[in-house]
Order: structure tokens, then sequence, then C-alpha cells
């Protein structure tokens, strides 16, 4: 059965269909093609799919589309494209903080929301901001470092 | 090897890949867009760790709408396949043998379909006794996971014995029981590791095509694009260039995605239904079909002199293998030569025996054998010294592997750095034996609190080899270079590639392109596997750059009058060495050439070369909670010896993810069974380290160029994890004075173990 939605994403609005079981991570991979939310559990557990609802990291495995509607939406592709990148993804590559580059849009979009809340955070506020994002390649260390310095950045 | 100074080499080049992660547009295999629909596949696994199949019926699946095929064993060439003992059936039919063993696949117009269609084949089951530990499979009456073991062929490193043995490996020098008796003491202990799972984000996945010419395309999230080709033409009995196998982004691997998954199930599904099908594991899945690292049990026993020698050693092990033979049995071959440790024990017995159980298929995880030799070997060290009351690190220098040491295997240790990386672990952490129990007593715990605190030292080693690879430069008209490369780029290969090729054939480093390419487009290259990708790899670019610039150099020979031997490369120019002045362009060489006899290419490549010793040295802070039994790591110090780091930030980059994978494997991490039921497949019961359990790692980096490696670089992905376990298990010793034999170390054991003591 099919349910209206209307809801702005990376800042255009859009109005779909969906069905009531599709989740909010399939509902921006498949119907709006954005495949950088990825499916690392479909559990809660990885912040793989970590995007911004109303400003908020959420899992969108664990919401439903219908969820969101009339809801602002940030993916990662909402942060900034190659030619022009955001602070916070700027941060991470001169950090050399991505390794595979599964965990980072989730840690981008979490670092995002804390950065806007919280400007100057300190090591422990940040690694409890980001330990809903689990990571396996690279440590935490450079993350931390990446973030550290975005908030030094913006000062 | 150059003896002026590095342009490119040594420095930190930013990954050219990186942008693409940071926008979400890089390309995972469940990203991989191809033209027209793409059905969805799902595998039908054994809900039973060990059982007879009496029946399966797919036709109720085969009815429901939507499906598009539907594939059991009867579509498959019947057959075993494997990479070092031929045991397993892709798709089972007579037998399963762990939770996960395939039975059959579906695919299906969307994924909802395609779980209801699994869930309509019909499969009776019998169900056996499981094998539910090495003790059970040793048992007398244990019942066979595979009855027909010795009727299996062997392909490489697999020696099996009978019974549930699938490998038993024993390499010794001189004679450990006279030596026993000879030693002032002798010291013997037990130590088990829990099956550790990769815990990678990504799930497994695959996209399999099937073309209209008859051959096959399968996109992989693979470690080894030519090895995973091979696999899939076995299974399938076609040619292997009827197979293309396309790599995609791998989303963390450390060993898991070598062995060939549902691969071979997307082809044929492909074929049967006509259109692409994608299978991707759900989490649960992939943690009761992954390739976990094979649990240990070793019981270890070390005859020492009064004057701090270990003049005797032997160590009995036994492997938890799971239900089929992949790189454990290629691990229990290799245990042998490395798990003397960084020492050199005149009198010396290894056994290593893999051993088949119902569970899952135990592989290849970031230096397999590494840390499971190291746990009892580093601890003993520990446990010696405070016995006999040594100095820990005065002992370790008594017995430390000198240059040139002969290992079990006969192969020579080179370019030993052993002692250098010792001296940095010690000056990078302020590490002071006397200082290292500083126990509650130092301490100033709040109130209500009984935190303790202790430092821990453990010295691992890890040798690293080679494997084939080729290599291919294109030099295009106006100079730029692409490197044909099929080597797929786990850890940042590919920019060190570059910088490679750039370094040799004096090119900025924009101007040299370096992708994976597939394994149509590309020379064989050795899999990105045991910390040799680099290596490997880079010998084969390096010798592909250096034909390049011997044909540039011959091209020149009638321009500047002299020859080779008497020139050099500079940027965009070669010239007579002698006469600077006298140079000619590369694009002008380069236009000559392909006027006089076509494009100018260069072809490098490499084989299997011996292993050569890597060093390091950790050193842990942990605060033990003496009420809860919890450890939080709060420093963590490493040494590594890498020979030349060709990217020293990627270079530090796998020394912190390797420690951290060590922090879980020591604290929190193992696959629990019970009766052969995994019961916990998942994240939320699975616990690796998040960002709250880790401290910022400091690293030093010993350089001492090994005298095999492109620019005397050594592999560095494996040994960060080596010594973890031993290091925090030293360090919990020095804070509780209790030590903990078994991993993981939760804070129930740890606990029990207080309250014990």
């Amino acid at each position: 059965m099919s349910i209206p939605l209307k809801v702005v994403v990376n800042g255009v609005a859009h109005a779909d269909s969906v069905e009531a079981r599709t989740s909010l991570l399939t509902y921006l991979r498949e119907v709006r093609g954005l495949l950088g939310a990825k499916r690392g559990c479909e559990e809660g557990e990885c912040g793989s799919c970590t995007v911004l609802l109303d400003g908020q990291p959420v899992a969108a495995c664990l919401i439903f589309a219908v969820e969101v509607e009339g809801s602002e939406i940030v993916t990662v592709e909402g942060l900034g494209r190659a030619e022009n990148l955001s602070p916070i993804q700027r941060a991470i590559a001169e950090a050399g903080a991505s390794q595979c580059g599964f965990c980072i849009p989730g840690v981008l979009l979490g670092a995002k929301a804390l950065l806007a809340e919280h400007p100057r955070p300190g090591e422990e506020e940040i690694r409890r901001a980001i330990s809903g994002n689990l990571c396996r390649c690279t440590g935490y260390d450079r993350i931390v470092a990446a973030i550290q310095q975005a908030a030094e950045g913006e000062k | 090897m150059t003896t002026e100074p590095l342009q490119v080499v040594g420095k930190d080049i930013p990954r050219a890949d990186t942008p693409a992660r940071l926008t979400g547009q890089a390309v995972f295999v469940e990203d991989v867009q191809v033209a027209g629909p793409v059905l969805t596949g799902k595998v039908l696994r054994s809900p039973h760790p060990h059982a007879l199949i009496e029946r399966i019926d797919t036709a109720r699946a085969e009815a429901l709408a939507g499906v598009k095929a539907v594939v059991t064993a009867a579509d498959l060439p019947k057959k075993r396949f494997g990479q070092f003992l031929q045991d397993e059936e892709y798709f089972a039919h007579e037998r399963v043998r762990f939770v996960g063993n395939r039975v059959a696949a579906v695919a299906a117009e969307t994924r909802e379909i395609a779980e209801e269609a699994v869930r309509l084949i019909e499969v009776d089951y019998e169900p056996l006794q499981a094998v539910n530990s090495v003790f059970e499979a040793l048992a007398p009456d244990a019942p066979l996971v595979h009855p027909e073991l010795m009727s299996y062929r062997v392909l490489h490193a697999a020696a099996p014995v009978g019974g549930n043995v699938c490998s038993e490996n024993s390499l010794s020098r001189g004679d450990p029981e006279a030596a026993f008796a000879e030693a002032e003491r002798v010291f013997e202990r037990t130590y088990t590791t829990a099956m550790q799972h990769h815990a990678y984000l990504e799930p497994h996945g695959c996209l399999g095509i099937y073309n209209p010419d008859g051959t096959f395309t399968v996109h992989s999230t693979t470690q080894g694009q030519f090895w995973l080709r091979n696999l899939i033409a076995d299974v399938l009995d076609v040619p292997q260039n009827r197979v293309k196998v396309v790599g995609s982004e791998v989303g963390g691997g450390f060993g898991a995605k070598i062995a060939m998954k549902d691969e071979a199930a997307a082809a044929v599904l492909a074929r049967k239904a006509g259109l692409p099908v994608r299978i991707v594991m759900t989490r649960e899945e992939d943690f009761q079909c992954g390739n976990p690292r094979a649990g240990f049990h070793v019981t270890i026993k070390t005859g020492v002199t009064a004057d701090m020698r270990m003049i005797a050693r032997t160590m009995e092990m036994l492997l938890d293998n799971g239900a089929h033979a992949l790189g454990a049995v290629l691990m229990s071959w290799a245990v042998p030569q490395f798990a003397e440790g960084p020492y050199q024990i005149p009198n010396l017995r290894i056994t290593s025996r893999c051993i088949y159980t119902n569970k899952a298929n135990s592989s290849s995880f970031r230096a397999p054998g590494g840390p499971q030799a190291n746990f009892p070997v580093e601890c003993e060290t520990e446990r010696i010294a405070a016995e006999m009351g040594w100095d820990a690190v005065a002992f370790r220098r008594k017995n430390l592997m000198p240059q040139d040491h002969v290992n079990l295997a006969g192969t020579v240790m080179r370019s030993v750095a052993v002692e250098e990386t010792l001296d940095a672990t010690l000056k990078l952490s302020g590490y002071d034996a006397a200082k290292a129990k500083q126990g509650p007593a130092r301490q100033q715990p709040a109130p209500g609190q009984a935190l303790a605190r202790g430092r821990g030292l453990a010295l691992g080693n890890w040798n690293v080899g080679g494997m084939p690879s080729g290599a291919v430069i294109k030099m295009n008209d106006d100079g730029s270079a692409n490197l044909l490369s099929g080597v797929v780029d786990l850890t940042g290969v590919n920019t060190a590639l570059t910088q490679l090729v750039a370094e040799t054939l004096k090119l900025p480093v924009e101007k040299v392109t370096v992708k994976t390419l597939d394994t149509d487009s590309a020379p064989h290259a050795t899999a990105s596997v045991g910390s040799q990708a680099l290596k490997s790899m880079g010998l084969a670019t390096v010798a592909a750059a250096e034909n390049v610039r011997d044909q540039l150099f011959e091209l020149a020979v009638d321009e500047l009058d002299t020859q080779p031997d008497k020139m050099e490369l500079v940027a965009g120019a070669v010239r007579a060495r002698e006469e600077p002045a006298r140079g000619v362009a590369v694009t002008q060489l380069l236009a000559r050439a392909m006027a006089a006899r076509g494009p100018v290419v260069g072809y490098g490549s490499t084989g299997v070369f011996d292993r050569m010793p890597s060093f390091c040295g950790h050193v842990a802070d942990v605060e033990v909670d003496t009420e809860t039994g919890a450890v939080r790591v709060v420093r963590y110090c490493t040494a590594q010896d890498v020979g030349r780091a060709i990217n020293p930030a990627v270079v530090i980059g796998q020394i912190h993810g390797g420690v951290a994978q060590g922090v879980g494997m020591a604290l929190s991490e193992g696959l629990i069974y019970r009766e052969g039921m995994p019961l916990n497949s998942g994240f939320l019961d699975y616990k690796i380290p998040s960002a709250l359990d880790l401290p910022m790692i400091e690293t030093a980096l010993v350089e001492s160029p090994a005298v095999i490696g492109p620019f005397g670089a050594k592999g560095v992905g494996e040994p960060p994890v080596v010594p973890v376990p031993a290091a925090i298990a030293n360090a919990i010793f020095n804070a509780v004075g209790v030590r903990i034999t078994s991993l993981p170390i939760t804070p129930e054991k740890l606990l029990r173990a207080i309250h014990e003591k």
C-alpha cells in the first residue's frame, strides 16, 4: 500500500510515494538515489546509516520513511562536493582519517551535528558523540583528531 | 635503489580516492549500478550445525510470483573445491556442517519476495550430533565432520591426518626434551583464544551478471580479484578467461574477503534468471558465514638457564578450524615458522593441529596465528621473568633474534631490526619495568571507586613474504603514465604505487594514474593480503617503470651519442649524466618510438619471495575497576619496524587499526557457540571497540630499510595486531596481580580471577 511522503532532502523538497514498511535508509538509497548512507547492520548498531533528521543524527535503518513526513533530512551528499568540501570533510581528508570509507558518511554527519551544538568539544566529548559510529579500520585516532581540527578551524 | 634524495616516496601524499569517500560517491558493491533491472538474490542457509539432508524441494519457491530463478547443487557440476584442501561443496546436498552452510539460492524481483521464496524451499534435515569444540572433536567417539577426509585432494599446505584433524604440522630443531632436563627451571601453562570475527562495517556482497556472449562478470567486495575469478571458474566449471571479476571498494577486509562467498551463486542465478543478481549478506548472515580467526588452545613449555637464556620450548597448538578448510589450514602450516617469536631458542618444537568443528569456516584474519601465538609467548616472557626475579626487558634482550637467524622452516631472517624496535618502544613509552606495577597504592582513587593501573609490554614479530604480481605501464603521448594494475586497493596501495611510478620516472604525481582494473584488463596481481600487496605490486611496478626508463634510454642513444649506462632520467628529459646540458625530451622519444615501432609500454613482475621478519613493540597502560572487572586502555604506545614508510600517514593508519582490532580481541571479542548454535551474530552482542574504548595511539616508525622491498619497505598492516593481547594481559597483571590465560578478558572473567586470588 503506497503512502504519500513529503520531505526535504539536502535542501530540496520531494513528494514521493512509499510503502509503509520502507525504511528511511531504503527510501534515501533506492528512491532518492543517495547511496552515501550505508547498510552496515540494519539493526541500529553500527552507525553507518546515520543521517541528520532536523539536525539530529539518527539511524536511518530504524526509522520508517513515512515517519519523516514534513522533516528535513541531510545526508553526506548534502555536506559538500569534491570541488567544494565542507570544513569537516576537509578536516577528515587532511588528517588521513578515512581508510575504507564505509563509516565516514555517518561519522561526518555525527561530527557536523556535534559541532553545531558544541563548537569546542573536548576529546572525551568527541568520542562520546561518535561512539555510535563503529569503525573497524582506523582505531578512531585520526577521526577524533580531524574533528578537533575542524572545531579549531571554525574559530 | 636510488641514492639521490627521494622526491615523492616518504611523503604523505593524500590518497586520490579520498574525496569520493567523503562525498558518498565511493562505489561499494551494494552501490554498483548497471543498466536495466537487477534482481535480489538470497541464500538459503542451514539452521543446523550438523545434519544430513534427506530431501530438498524448491517447487513452492519457484512457483511464487516474482521469483526468477532457484538454484541448488543440481545446478552446478558435482565437485568439491578449496584453495588448500578440496573439502567444500558449493551448495550442500547431502550434509550441512555449520549454521549458515549454503543449501540453495533464489533470485527475485524484490527483497521481500526473495526472503519469502527462501522460506518456501523445503528441506528435510536429519540433525546429527554437533562437534562444538576441539576437545569434542578429538574425543574417541567424536562424530566426524568430514567422514571422507582422507579422500579429499590436497592442493597446498594441508596435511590431513584423519578423524577430525584436517591438518597437522610440526617443525623442530635440537632436542627440547633433553634441554628441559638441563634447564634451571621449566615453566608450563596453557593459553586459549576465541574465534574473532573481522567485523568489517560492509557485509559481504556481490553482483553476478551473465553476459550475452556467455561470459560472466562478477562484481565483488573482494581482496583478491584473481583468486576469486579462479574459484568462481572452478565451481562453475568454465575457463578462467570467461569470468571477469570487478572489484568494488572494500568496506573493510582484513582477510575475510579472500575466500569466495555467494559470488558463484549470484553468477549461476544470473545465468538461470537472465538478469543480473545482487546478493548482500545481512549482518547476522555475515557473522555466521564469515571466516573468523581460529581459536587457539596452546600448551607452552619453556626451559630457562640461571643466566636468563631460553634453551628449550615446546608449543602444542590446537586450532579450532570450523567446518571447512580455508586459510586456517595455511595458518596451521605457517605458524610453526613464526611462533618462536622475536627470539632464538636452540631447542624448539612447535606443533599445530587444525581441527574440524561444526562452526563457521576459520580463515585468515590480520596476521593469522600471530596474536594467538604471541599471547602465550609474551605472557610467559613476563611470567617467567617475574618468577625468576629477572628484569623482563633484560630477559628479552638476552634471547633476541639475531641477524640472519634461520627459522624452523630454514628461512634466513634478514633485515632483523628487533633491537632497534625494542629500544624505540621503550623510549617512546618511557617504559620502566620497576614502575610497571602501578597498582592501587599509587592511584588516588575517587571515593567509592577501586581503580588500579598497570603498564604492560609485549614484543611481536611477523613475517611478510610476497606473492606474484605483474604490472604494465603505458606511456601516453604527453609523457604522462597509466599503470595497469589489478591489485585491490585496500589500504592506500594505489597511492603508494603512484608515488613509486612518479619517483622512478621523475614525474609529478598528477601525471601518474593508478586505478584498480578488473581481471580482464590487468595482469595477475597478488591479493591484498598478508601485508605484501604494496611490496609485491610495488616491486612489479618499479620494475615496469625501470623497463620504461630503459626503453627511453635506448631510444636516446643516437641523439645523445652515449650508452644507457651513462644516461639519467630527469623531469621530462633523458640526458647524458656527464653533460647535463645535452638532453632530449621524453615526449620526443615517445613520438620517435611511436613512428619507429609503436607505443612505449613497460612490463615488470615479481614471483614469490621469501618471508622477511618485521617487529613491533607495544606498551599498554590499563586502568582496572576492581569492583566490576572492567578494563580501560588509557594509553597505548607502539614502535614498528617498517623498513621504509612509503606513505607515512597510511602506515600510521594501519598501525592504529591493528591496535584497535587487538584491543577488541583482548577485551571483548569472541564468537560464542553453544552446541554449534551461534549466539552473538550482531554488533550488540559481538562487541568491537567504539571510540570510547580506545585512547589516542602513539606510534614511532623504525626505518631500517629491508634488503627486499620497494625502496626498502616492509609490510606494515599485520604486525600491529600481534602483541596487543599480551601487552594488555601483562598490563592487567601489573595492575591487579592476576594473569588471565584466556581471551577475551571480559569483566566477568577478570572479576572472578580477582576474587579467587
